[in-house]
């Protein structure tokens, strides 16, 4: 990143210690003609001190994005809004809209969560990134592109004089992440505001774009994160306000605030979050089941055993290699972790153990025996054998049946005895996961998403598996709730004797819950080892990339590691959600040394 | 570019070469030969004229051809614009004829094309703005009762209000712009619901884009975003449902040319298929066909051309990534010997 | 904590979903939003009185639709008790033929939606779960039926097969399953690539087990929809070639043919077409009512959370 950029007009005259931003009893609510509807927010309260940072964290419903659009007049004409937001000594609430509008992107800059959908995909970004500082008439049109570039520059894009004539469509999602908050910056606003800005990034790239966040505060922007994740927080912000149900619960500093935090829901949020503890290198469940490795070696037959697995994809936007030749095994009792970002080929090489997928080459074995070539009771005890958790919830379940029908459907399917018992057992099942018998009639649609995941558990349990494959089965839920699921899971593990294979991009929960974990990059495995090994000593330098941008709830992260630009010779490709896949140019861009202010400069590792 | 244009027309093409044959090989299947019917209409109706001393050949044209040389005949002469005679009108060829009858479908619906276009883009505009109000309901309420009702039905209704009961209007016949009102109407009528639906539609998907709210909050005025980025993206899609609406009203003026006499292309046709006036039928099917297939490939090229997404993803670059791809799993094998550590060989 | 104890308090968070206090199945939750509308409910009401008047025509068409009576020709609406909607230009009464069109109507309708929809679900649900090459040639088959302008077809095949009604249903049906096939491709297209199919196959059912079971309820809701709006097009196709010279042959009545023989007389004698054409557009309507009711009851969108 490159050094701060000059002023376009001079910033409004504060009194000293007036905060920037300042947000008394602000209250939203979308009334449509009826009374009873619960507001939005109810008394939402903040102070932001120029160039500080605050953190607004809540968890889905929180109202934490409605607060913030509703200050600066950004909610349809349905909403109704009172209380007050004073910005540089001016109420925005009670503002005129041409007045507000003045502000807005000018004074106030907004980045939001998915990059791709918030530029206009016809638009080239030289239009977008421009447009708004000739609205404003902060500068000549003839030099309008060049304050743009320079906005590319800062926030460390490589050739933007070129990248800028290109369409959004042409970036990758960290780059075109960055693309957006240069189009905020772009007129030197005051106050930035970013709404989970790094959510859809892959990890190790979310870590630039915060440590970006936190160098432009050097430039004397203020930052209003909106986040659902307490590390991020931590890592970017000084101040923490938490929000539930439209109310503040808390607020403090951060840096502390894992240790002081009173009110029940915060430290429910800061207990749920999961980390790791890269100091004994395994997760508080994984302590007592230290591997040696010698057990492991001495084990019978693996249940399932990949070998030389290859699947290649053939897609409008060419050949996908999804996994290259992938060895993995999974005994009896083991739980396995495959850790990847979006595009590793984690979900795929899950499916290719399931037998969903048919391997391009290479082979699968259940007990010694191949599924190319199994007969159908063999693939029939497979399916007994191995189930499977998705990612999913409500899409997992088949919303024409009842909960209770969706849990003995795999006993229907299996002719495992008549209505009655498959009934009875599904009964069983239910109360296992914590599903209170009244809903068990209901339909998969009336069920909070936690709630879901656990009947889709349950029915993956209905035929007595010996692998559970679990497919993200907790990224869609909320954290609180996730940290409940994995718990689950694990006391099930326990009692059932179940062997995993958990599938996650979250070191974190692979820690807590696994005996061994397998880190792939671009479809290949990177490295593969034993928990406690893993965390206190990772080989790959992709691993030690992976590790260090994990933002912890307590304590710091690890220096950062910069992500290798190439995994086996070849560039890192990264693939985009909907598979199309790009060159990351990015990786081939150095930037300069990366200054936390908040601690000393210390080598980069490579 | 270029690739996917010849890529197409070579579609094109296959697809009209399969339509004549399916069509040839159910005129084969026709029961009774033209000189059997002597040229009497055998459906009950308008416009039965007889015919003044009809050719007595059979369906093939030729008594003695096997069907294939006819059809190879025919396609031959279709190519060069040479085709042979009607059996109704011997006097005419079947591209004379189509040149004769198709000026006047096609008039008919490019001025119902302006009315159409000129109704619901603004209707649809209103609607989307209007969101959920009474200027939304009530033009909705009334295109989806419009929707259901075909053409032809729109044109009688018409047709009992202007001519019969106000007189202003001719019931049929084609002499002069009076004629035109009602079938450009009715045709008109036909499709704007549906166009305005779909602008409507579009519009709304537009404004719920993020990229909306992103404009908004970079200061925009509410002109500025509904000008410059509401309209650009909404209306795209429009263009790729205009064209082949066109294509269709050229080609779907049958019914009302029927109904009133309007001796269009589409009469002719319906002539022809009362009467088993096999060449004719066969000239106009591929005619009708051609024209829908280069409207819809017309359409897609314009599409491409306005969507940059679209216009800049070049076949080239997949065949890098496939290179790519297969020169990685080469050397992954190679690499991947070093990575795995000790214990994990059990 | 109890598993099912933390569950609920964490839970609570979903606020209005534990509210429910009765399960409530997909069905049910259509049905209520179907009724919602009062519109559409009033047309299904109102086509289900069309579908009994259709089914007890012989019995309520006071005088036989064929039978002439020259002496009484051209008795205009209302003016004669014994002929209320009047007689037409072969003294026939107006309101028999208008019911037992009615009748051809909606045999028609039915019919050949019924036989197209039949031939869509195979084809199209075929192609959808099977993909591949089944997939692509079935498509490159339904992109030549396309090319056919919609009505082209369906008028060479009544020339070809006649004019009786089951050869006009059967032109009707085949000129237009090809729309419906590829709706049914993209709804098993849809709903294979969800979450559930793929569990069904991890818990061991069969291809058949999950098409039948778990892809056809699913899919049903807009292929109701398109049979609600395919109905209508057919009896409007029917129509259509009535007016063409080539609908359901006399003496068999229908509207189309009604308003042919009326036409030549529009200008003097216009209730001659006016009933049927009413009639006609009324039943047009009601179908289509009731398949934008369906659709706004069915909407995929609203499924989740």
């Amino acid at each position: 990143m490159t050094a701060p950029m000059s002023r376009l007009d001079e910033p409004a005259e504060l009194q000293p210690e007036q905060p920037l931003l300042s947000i008394r009893d602000l209250r939203v609510s979308f009334p449509a003609g009826r009374s009873d509807i619960p507001p939005a927010v109810d008394g939402l309260n903040l102070d932001l001190p120029p160039a500080g940072a605050l953190a607004l964290v809540g968890e889905s419903g929180s109202g934490k994005t409605v607060g913030t659009r509703a200050a600066i007049g950004l909610l349809p004409p349905s909403a109704r809004v009172a209380g007050e937001a004073v910005f540089e000594g001016r109420d925005l609430i009670t503002m005129p809209e041409e007045e507000l509008r003045s502000l807005r992107g000018r004074r106030i800059g907004m980045v939001f969560q998915n990059a791709m959908e918030a530029f206009n995909p016809t638009l080239t970004l030289k239009r977008q990134l421009t447009e708004h500082l000739l609205w404003h008439k902060l500068c000549r049109r003839k030099d309008a592109l060049r304050w743009a570039v320079e906005a590319m520059d800062r926030v460390g894009i490589p050739e933007p004089d070129k990248r800028i004539r290109m369409y959004p469509f042409q970036f990758s999602g960290g780059m075109l992440q960055r693309a957006m908050i240069a189009m905020a910056i772009v007129t030197r606003p005051a106050l930035l505001i970013a709404d989970e800005p790094t959510t859809a990034l892959d990890v190790t790239v979310q870590r630039q774009v915060l440590d970006l966040l936190k160098d432009l505060r050097s430039d004397g922007l203020a930052i209003l994160m909106i986040t659902h994740d307490l590390g991020v927080a931590r890592y970017t912000c000084d101040d923490v306000l938490v929000l539930r149900h439209g109310r503040v619960v808390e607020t403090g500093r951060m840096a502390t605030f894992g240790d002081e935090a009173t009110e029940p829901y915060s430290r429910h949020l800061i207990e749920s979050a999961i980390d790791f503890d890269a100091a004994t290198g395994s997760g508080d469940e994984t302590a007592a089941r230290a591997s040696d490795g010698s057990d492991v070696a001495s084990a019978p037959t693996p249940l399932i055993a990949a070998s030389g697995l290859n699947k290649i994809f053939s897609t409008s936007g060419g050949d996908v290699h999804a996994v290259i030749d992938v060895d993995l095994d999974i005994r009896k009792d083991e739980a396995v972790a495959v850790v990847g970002q979006s595009g590793s080929g984690k979900s795929t090489l899950a499916r290719l153990l399931m037998g969903l997928i048919d391997a391009t080459s290479g082979t699968v074995c259940y007990r010694g025996r191949d599924l190319l070539s199994a007969g159908s009771s063999t693939m029939r005890e497979f399916r007994r054998s191995v189930q499977m958790v998705f990612q999913n919830p409500y899409g997992s379940l088949l919303p024409h049946l009842s909960v209770i029908a969706n849990v003995a459907e795999p006993l229907r399917l299996h002719r495992v005895t008549g209505p009655r018992g498959r009934t009875e057992r599904a009964r069983e099942l239910l109360d296992l996961v914590g599903i209170p018998a009244d809903l068990q009639e209901h339909y998969p649609r009336q069920l909070s998403g936690g709630q879901q995941q656990r009947v889709a558990i349950a029915r993956a349990l209905a035929l007595d598996p010996a692998v559970l494959v679990c497919d993200e089965p907790t990224s869609a839920l909320d954290v609180s709730i996730q940290a409940e699921i994995l718990d689950l899971l694990s006391g099930l593990r326990e009692r059932l004797g179940l062997s995993l294979l958990f599938v996650t991009h979250n070191l974190a929960v692979a820690q807590r819950l696994c005996d061994r974990i397998v880190v792939m990059a671009d479809g290949l495995i990177v490295e593969t080892a034993p928990t406690a090994e893993l965390f206190t000593r990772p080989g790959h330098p992709y691993t030690r990339a992976l590790l260090s941008a994990v933002m912890p709830t307590h304590g710091d992260p690890l220096p950062l590691v910069r992500r290798p630009t190439t995994i086996g010779r070849g560039p890192l490709i990264e693939i985009t959600a909907d598979d199309r896949v790009r060159q990351d140019l990015e990786d081939h861009h150095q930037p300069t040394a990366v200054r936390d202010p908040a601690r000393p400069a210390r080598a980069q590792e490579d | 570019m270029l690739r996917y244009l010849a890529g197409r027309l070579v579609r094109l093409i296959v697809s009209l070469i399969a339509v004549s044959i399916i069509t040839f090989i159910l005129m084969e299947l026709v029961p009774g030969s033209y000189s059997d019917l002597q040229g009497t209409d055998v459906g009950s109706g308008l416009g039965g004229s007889s015919v003044q001393g009809g050719a007595a050949v059979g369906p093939g044209g030729h008594e003695d051809q096997p069907a294939w040389q006819t059809y190879l005949d025919f396609m031959k002469g279709a190519a060069t614009w040479n085709m042979p005679a009607s059996y109704k009108y011997p006097q005419l060829t079947v591209n004379e004829i189509i040149e004769q009858g198709f000026p006047v479908s096609l008039t008919i619906a490019f001025l119902a094309m302006i009315i159409t276009v000129a109704i619901a883009i603004p209707t649809g505009l209103l609607a989307a703005v209007k969101q959920n109000r009474v200027l939304d309901y009530g033009p909705m309420f009334l295109f989806t009762v419009l929707t259901a009702l075909p053409g032809y039905l729109f044109a009688l209704v018409l047709i009992l209000i202007f001519a019969s009961w106000l007189r202003w209007l001719p019931t049929g016949g084609w002499n002069g712009p009076q004629y035109a009102v009602i079938p450009v109407l009715a045709l008109g009528l036909e499709h704007v619901a549906r166009m305005a639906r779909f602008v409507r539609s579009s519009v709304l998907e537009s404004l719920g884009e993020e990229y909306v709210v992103a404009a908004y909050a970079k200061g925009a005025t509410k002109q500025t975003v509904w000008i410059g980025h509401v309209l650009r993206n909404s209306l795209i899609p429009v263009v790729t449902v205009a064209g082949p609406m066109f294509a269709a009203m050229a080609t779907g003026t049958v019914f009302i040319e029927a109904l009133m006499g309007i001796p269009g292309l589409g009469l002719f046709f319906s002539v022809a298929a009362r009467t088993r006036d096999l060449p004719l039928m066969m000239g106009a099917t591929l005619f009708f066909a051609a024209l829908l297939m280069v409207v819809n490939l017309l359409v897609d090229l314009s599409y491409r051309l306005l969507d940059p997404r679209i216009r800049y993803q070049t076949p080239s670059a997949s065949f890098r990534v496939r290179r790519q791809a297969r020169a990685r799993l080469e050397r992954a094998g190679l690499e991947r010997a070093g990575l795995e550590r000790a214990a994990d060989h059990g | 904590m109890a598993e099912s104890d933390a569950a609920a308090v964490l839970d609570g968070q979903a606020g209005a979903r534990t509210a429910h206090s009765r399960p409530r199945s997909e069905l049910a939750r259509r049905w209520t939003r179907f009724t919602n509308n009062r519109i559409a409910l009033a047309s299904l009401i109102f086509v289900v009185i069309l579908v009994l008047t259709a089914v007890l025509a012989p019995v309520l068409a006071p005088y036989d639709p064929t039978e002439q009576d020259l002496l009484h020709r051209f008795e205009p609406s209302f003016a004669d008790p014994r002929h209320p909607l009047g007689t037409d230009m072969l003294g026939r009464d107006v309101l028999s033929r208008l019911i037992v069109s009615l009748r051809t109507a909606l045999t028609v309708g039915f019919g050949a939606e019924l036989i197209a929809l039949a031939l869509a679900i195979v084809v199209g649900m075929t192609a959808g779960y099977l993909g591949g090459r089944v997939d692509e040639s079935l498509m490159a088959f339904t992109d030549i039926m396309y090319a056919f302008p919609s009505y082209l077809l369906t008028v060479i095949l009544v020339v070809v097969m006649g004019r009786s009604t089951g050869a006009v249903i059967m032109a009707i049906a085949i000129g237009s399953w090809v729309g419906q096939a590829r709706l049914a491709r993209a709804q098993t297209l849809r709903i294979k690539n969800l979450p559930y199919v793929e569990a069904g196959r991890s818990m061991g059912a069969s291809g058949l087990t999950i098409t039948l079971r778990y892809i056809l309820p699913n899919a049903l809701g807009p292929l109701l929809v398109a049979t609600s709006f395919g109905i209508p097009a057919a009896v409007a196709a029917e129509a259509g070639l009535s007016i063409l010279g080539l609908g359901v042959a006399p003496p068999t009545p229908s509207w189309g043919g009604m308003i042919i023989d009326g036409y030549h007389y529009v200008l003097g004698k216009p209730y001659l077409i006016v009933w049927p054409l009413l009639l006609f557009g009324l039943t047009l309507l009601a179908f289509t009512f009731v398949g934008d009711g369906l659709r706004d009851a069915f909407d995929t969108r609203e499924q989740g959370r």
